[in-house]
């Protein structure tokens, strides 16, 4: 069953603190988080994360196409490196 | 051989006429349309030249049938090994944009000049594809976002990286 809307998208009360610390200081600096349930809100649009994936801190630019989804969706768990044929790499601005 | 790369890897014969079955490491099979000549081997080795007489895109793979290839134990002595193709095949990238096989095995510095490793692999997220940059100190993954990764030269053969704090 889907969460309630009225309780509103869940974040972990720690991560809030830490963004909110980053936003006010201004700096780029990336934001540890080990909180892979919480949600991507429009707030945290343009920051950078690292999100555990159980061993590493797999570092995530949060974009506005990511809202809604959970911070974990963007970490993998399992390794798997493909042959790089004619895979391309675009760099986000 | 410097100008070829790798598209695919030959799993084993299909048919009695020296076709065979391969799977792809292509992102998309239209490429395969335009190839004509495919060479065997393994990349950095020097690869054998054939010429394409039919290629069929199937679901998970593909039917190659080269010419010179024509009975099944032909065939059968290039299973595993890689098919490679001419690298003017693939298109000119917009600035920010590059290939993988490009990005695989360049130098990492820092802005400071200071040597961090070298690219070992690259994986997507979902969002921002992550650069594993490893030989150094320790391992660190690098965003490909345009905050950190400064400067790429593929011609040197170099990266310059900003390292934001807590990267």
């Amino acid at each position: 069953m889907a969460r309630s809307i009225k309780k509103g998208p869940y974040v972990e009360e720690s991560l809030l603190r830490k963004v909110r610390r980053v936003q006010s200081s201004g700096d780029k600096s990336v934001i540890k988080t080990w909180s892979r349930r919480s949600t991507v809100t429009p707030e945290l649009i343009g920051l950078t994360f690292a999100v555990h994936n159980g061993k590493k801190f797999i570092p995530v630019f949060i974009t506005e196409n990511m809202v809604g989804h959970k911070m974990g969706e963007f970490a993998p768990t399992r390794t798997f490196y493909s042959h790089s044929g004619d895979r391309k790499s675009k760099l986000r601005k | 051989m410097a100008g070829l790369f790798a598209i695919g890897r030959i799993l084993k014969p299909h048919g009695l006429k020296g076709c065979m079955k391969g799977v792809s490491y292509l992102e998309s099979d239209e490429r395969f349309v335009r190839i004509d000549e495919v060479f065997l081997g393994e990349e950095k080795a020097e690869g054998h030249p054939f010429k394409v007489e039919t290629l069929e895109i199937k679901k998970k793979g593909f039917l190659l049938k080269l010419k010179g290839i024509d009975d099944v134990d032909a065939a059968g002595r290039w299973a595993g090994t890689e098919v490679l193709a001419a690298t003017s095949l693939l298109e000119k990238l917009p600035d920010g944009e590059y290939y993988w096989r490009d990005l695989i095995g360049l130098h990492v510095y820092s802005e400071e000049g200071k040597l961090l490793g070298k690219i070992e692999a690259v994986f997507p997220t979902g969002s921002n594809d992550v650069y594993v940059c490893a030989g150094g100190e320790r391992e660190i993954l690098l965003p490909a976002i345009a905050d950190v990764i400064r400067e790429v030269d593929t011609g040197k053969g170099t990266m310059i990286v900003r390292l934001l704090k807590g990267l």
